[in-house]
């Protein structure tokens, strides 16, 4: 077992340091400057830009910054070249703003996805089964943004949803009960609508796992053991069908860094979405690099987690 | 006992009773029985004639229905409302007398915009596709079927020599670069020729080592494309670059091959110890003939399944890149960005919002319909079994 | 409407019929098939793959999927009940408690994830109130009739680190856990080694004769047979060909199809003869010929055999016929023309 930590935490921080090296030079190679260092951009002189230049060893050879760059980034000192502001604590500052949404939309997902997806399964082929699959479909198929809009149309002008943000303009004084059920009301429409595309698929893959193990010799032997039918269903069947889930767990953690720029666009919701597009938008190297960074330590622990999970949870994985 | 054979053939009309039917037939047979695929391709014939429609229709410079018009005193006109013929000039005057689902906020006809955004949408979703399809197939293949050749460093060295000359030749130097690309070259003859006899010298050790396996390094590149957040890498690459249709088909092809190569791995790693593979090798056919004749049509299901999906999945990028900004450059009307002008006159012209929103989604669900069909029907397992 | 039964009867499979739909085909899997079993014999349920006798087992469990499935006619008496007429809570308790199944595949038929243990302690907490140190003990010495060494350690391993030899043996025990009147093992040994599938027919003599069970065993294997059957029945197509005592059966076959598959024993041919099998096919079950199903393989075929469906013939003393051809030469006694179950009479 801790060989094969071993080794997987080896091979992870080798694909990490290549993928550092990876998006270094995307950012770099591709054409165009960031605006600060535009010598057309009017608002810089050239002495302003030559020191901006400095200071950001933009003059050294590609390897060169991408030492510094990085230096900075693991000792967290790395600053925004849009606002000069510390990029650590930008990040932290979406991040703390996306969090409940990326919580909620999570909670709202897995909650939900299991029982549609176990009881499509059980009862296959019934108008429950073919409903939720050609509701599944639909919303698979439709684009956000136009999911959004219908409904806004809809919720805003009937139930008074709020649309705009995450708290309402002027809340600050009222009581703290007050300011929680203001912001649970916000987050209600954004998370919705991030959580039914993820529902939409995860139902569905619940319930193909639970058909494949369902017609499985076991579950037919537990029948003829004359168990009653929630035996069979849900303590023979439905453990087995949980084991990839489970490992779906650890992938749950990219997410953290993620953050739907377009729901986030929409409901102008101050997330780590909209920063990373403003990023790009800005040609703000750090910011770009550093989320960059941050996203693949995620993916590479998640699978780690994911790894490790499997390995709890199968008994037929023994290493 | 009375064992005698008779003649085999006493019944002859008994012995062809289980009707036979071609491959296409059989394949036929099942769409039709499975309804939502049949309509899924249904759809998608007449989007595809939609399209080529429209592609006719509006390019050009005297196209027969213009999407880019102008007309001012027109502008958020509802759908099927008659143009107001007092303030348009004659060549202003829609085809077909009627503004068939509105103007938009520059009086521009909706409806021959539709029509050449139908174009972007499909040559997006196929080209994308295409190119991580070939992309998948070929990564996938190679690391299924050579996967545990070792890769020596000497190949290893002359790879990195014949890239980085290309790189600095196109980039910065190319007086270097060259001097690199040949160097490389040099290095991969000498190393053909003098493997043998440096056999057992230190160099050797060095030079021939093996590195690690074909596998590994590739599905090490999958894993390091996987790292990043594949919307935010699209996003990056389509802002930095100028904006063209053919870079953001380029970017969504090259950041969608992985899961492709993983299929078509799997089933490669599988059906190079089946039977017949073993039998194809000892009848002496090559491994390129076997590879792509007995091989590749074999993995084809998923990843036929996976390239309908990834077609859906293309049209929802494009149209969110065209929402956001990033798609192809106005005039040049898309889905995306039809919708995304509409955005700010939602309550009051909501068909702008609603017409390219039913259209990306009717297109979407059949392409997603049609991928799901035919995973029923390629998969033997589910079939119904008596 | 009750008849007089004849009390040693345990199981009567009358006339059943099972048909599969997909789309519009209809695969007719079994066509009016009639066996029983009595108290305390090995009948034994004999065919080549696909002629139904695993699909008239799962029937008799009430384990046929009935969307696809359908059952339009016979019934399936089990000590006096039908079991086609019985409600899904009546089916449980029939199931696993008076009759238990061994499947065909031990290495998919245990459930990966619980130990061999839980598994086996669930098919007595089913039907009966055992717990904790009881449950334990019964589970252990139900592992050590069927013969698996070092029993108290084996109930924590899981199916996976079992050979399939031990899977199957941990099949029986599961099966045997509540001491069921009968119990039907549906190839249990096809999967396995030839020489494991000795030991587990040894032990399935074994545990019959311990238990005073009876046993419906299905087999495509003569030798097995030849081995442990009281009386057998052949079956082809969905339909029953032969059916006897086993020693008119293989002393004196009256069925072509019999005939064949005796004549195909290895054991039967003499040295340096090519060895006999029978040309043809297993008709698909939608696309059955008319007549009698296996006169296109049959070398004592006459034209009418290729127009009318046989009945069954007597050829005496329980030993029962559908070839009109080969039992009207060969027949003992008179001729009974169809056979209705002679030991019950309906009022």
């Amino acid at each position: 077992m801790l060989s094969f930590i071993g080794r997987s935490v080896i091979q992870k921080l080798v694909t990490l340091f290549l993928v550092s090296i990876v998006s270094f030079l995307i950012i770099h190679i591709a054409p165009g400057e960031p605006s600060q260092v535009n010598p057309l951009n009017p608002k810089f002189t050239p002495e302003i830009v030559e020191r901006f230049r400095k200071a950001f060893h933009l003059d050294k050879p590609l390897h060169v910054q991408y030492f510094y760059f990085y230096k900075d980034l693991l000792t967290g000192k790395t600053t925004s070249w849009k606002d000069n502001q510390s990029v650590l604590k930008k990040i932290w500052e979406r991040f703390l703003n996306s969090l409940p949404l990326f919580i909620v939309g999570t909670l709202i997902t897995w909650t939900i996805s299991f029982p549609i997806g176990i009881r499509a399964a059980i009862a296959r082929g019934g108008i429950y089964d073919r409903s939720t699959t050609f509701l599944a479909y639909l919303l698979i198929s439709i684009p956000g943004f136009f999911f959004a809009y219908i409904l806004i149309i809809f919720v805003v002008t009937r139930f008074h949803v709020p649309v705009i943000g995450m708290e309402t303009f002027g809340l600050r004084e009222a009581t703290t009960i007050h300011m929680i059920m203001d912001r649970i009301w916000h987050l209600l429409l954004p998370s919705v609508l991030g959580a039914t595309g993820g529902v939409a698929i995860l139902s569905r893959y619940v319930r193909s796992q639970m058909l494949e193990v369902e017609s499985q010799d076991y579950v037919r032997t537990a029948k003829a053991k004359g168990l009653p039918p929630e035996q069979v269903h849900y303590k023979h069947a439905l453990r087995n069908a949980l084991l990839p889930f489970v490992t779906m767990f650890g992938l749950i953690l990219p997410g953290l860094i993620g953050g739907s720029v377009i729901i986030e666009s929409i409901f102008s919701w101050p997330g780590m979405g909209r920063m990373a597009y403003e990023a790009i938008l800005a040609r703000d190297y750090p910011v770009i690099l550093t989320v960059n960074f941050i996203s693949a330590v995620l993916v590479l622990a998640g699978t780690f987690l994911s790894d490790l999970l499997y390995l709890m949870v199968d008994p037929r994985i023994r290493l | 006992m009375n064992t005698d054979k008779k003649e085999f053939a006493a019944f002859p009309e008994e012995e062809a009773l289980v009707p036979s039917r071609s491959r296409a037939q059989e394949f036929f047979r099942l769409l039709n029985k499975n309804r939502l695929a049949f309509a899924g391709l249904a759809i998608f014939i007449l989007f595809f004639l939609t399209a080529v429609a429209g592609l006719v229709l509006t390019s050009g410079t005297k196209p027969v229905l213009d999407p880019a018009l102008v007309r001012l005193p027109e502008k958020l006109r509802p759908p099927l409302s008659r143009p107001n013929l007092q303030v348009l000039r004659p060549e202003q005057i829609p085809r077909l007398g009627i503004y068939l689902l509105g103007t938009d906020d520059l009086g521009r006809d909706v409806f021959a915009r539709m029509l050449q955004g139908a174009w972007v949408s499909l040559t997006v979703g196929f080209v994308a596709v295409g190119i991580s399809v070939v992309v998948g197939i070929f990564m996938g293949g190679i690391a299924g079927y050579f996967g545990q050749e070792q890769i020596r460093a000497d190949r290893i060295l002359v790879l990195i020599l014949l890239f980085l000359g290309i790189g600095l030749a196109f980039l910065a130097h190319p007086l270097l670069g060259l001097l690199l690309f040949a160097l490389g070259i040099c290095l991969w003859i000498l190393c053909g020729r003098a493997k043998l006899r440096l056999e057992g010298s230190p160099w050797a050790r060095f030079l021939f080592a093996e590195t690690i396996s074909v596998d590994t390094l590739i599905m090490r590149l999958v894993d390091i494309m996987l790292c990043f957040p594949s919307f935010f890498l699209i996003l990056t690459v389509v802002a930095l670059l100028p904006a063209s249709i053919y870079n953001i088909m380029i970017v969504i092809g090259l950041t969608s091959w992985m899961g492709t190569t993983r299929f078509v791995r799997a089933e490669f790693l599988s059906l190079r110890e089946q039977d017949f593979v073993t039998a194809a090798k000892a009848l002496g056919v090559s491994k390129w003939r076997i590879i792509f004749r007995h091989m590749i049509p074999n993995a084809m299901a998923p990843v036929l399944v996976s390239a309908t999906i990834g077609i859906a999945t293309a049209i929802l990028t494009e149209a969110g890149l065209s929402f956001l900004g990033f798609g192809v450059p106005p005039p040049h009307a898309t889905w995306g960005n039809i919708l995304s002008d509409g955005k700010r006159f939602i309550f009051d012209a909501p068909w702008l919002t609603f017409e390219p929103g039913l259209a990306i989604l009717i297109v979407v669900l059949s392409f997603n319909l049609f991928g799901e069909g035919l995973r029923d029907i390629l998969n033997p397992k589910l079939r119904e079994r008596y | 409407m009750q008849g007089v039964l004849d009390k040693s009867i345990l199981l009567s499979v009358q006339e059943l019929t099972v048909n599969f739909r997909a789309e519009a085909i209809v695969a007719r899997a079994l066509e009016g098939v009639s066996y029983e079993v009595r108290q305390g014999e090995t009948v034994c349920l004999v065919g080549e793959s696909g002629c139904g006798k695993t699909v008239s087992a799962l029937a008799i469990l009430g384990l046929i999927p009935q969307p696809p499935g359908e059952i339009p006619g016979g019934r399936i008496l089990f000590m006096g009940q039908n079991i086609l007429e019985l409600s899904e809570e009546e089916l449980q308790n029939l199931r696993g408690n008076h009759i238990a199944m061994v499947f065909q595949e031990p290495m998919t038929s245990l459930n990966p994830v619980f130990t061999v243990g839980e598994q086996i302690g669930e098919a007595i907490t089913a039907h009966q109130k055992v717990e904790g140190d009881e449950l334990r003990e019964r589970c252990i010495r139900l592992l050590k009739d069927v013969g698996i060494p070092s029993p108290a350690e084996r109930l924590k391993d899981y199916p996976h680190q079992l050979s399939g030899g031990q899977r199957q043996r941990v099949m029986i025990a599961m099966a045997l856990a509540c001491s069921p009147q009968l119990v039907i093992a549906d190839e249990p040994t096809t999967a396995l080694d030839v020489t494991i599938q000795k030991q587990i027919l040894d032990l399935f003599k074994t545990l019959k004769s311990k238990k005073g069970m009876s046993l419906l065993y299905i087999t495509h294997d003569l030798n097995v047979v030849a081995n442990i059957a009281d009386r057998v029945y052949v079956m082809y197509a969905g339909i029953i060909t032969e059916q006897g005592k086993k020693r008119d059966i293989f002393q004196n076959p009256c069925h072509p199809y019999t005939r064949g598959l005796i004549a195909s024993l290895p054991a039967r041919s003499k040295r340096g003869e090519a060895l006999h099998s029978i040309p043809g096919t297993v008709p698909d079950p939608a696309y059955k010929p008319r007549g009698c199903p296996f006169h296109p393989r049959c070398t004592y075929a006459v034209k009418k055999c290729s127009e009318e469906f046989p009945e069954m013939l007597d050829c005496g003393d329980g030993h029962l016929s559908r070839c009109p051809v080969v039992s009207s030469s060969e027949r003992k006694t008179n001729t009974i023309r169809t056979h209705e179950g002679p030991h019950y009479s309906d009022l």
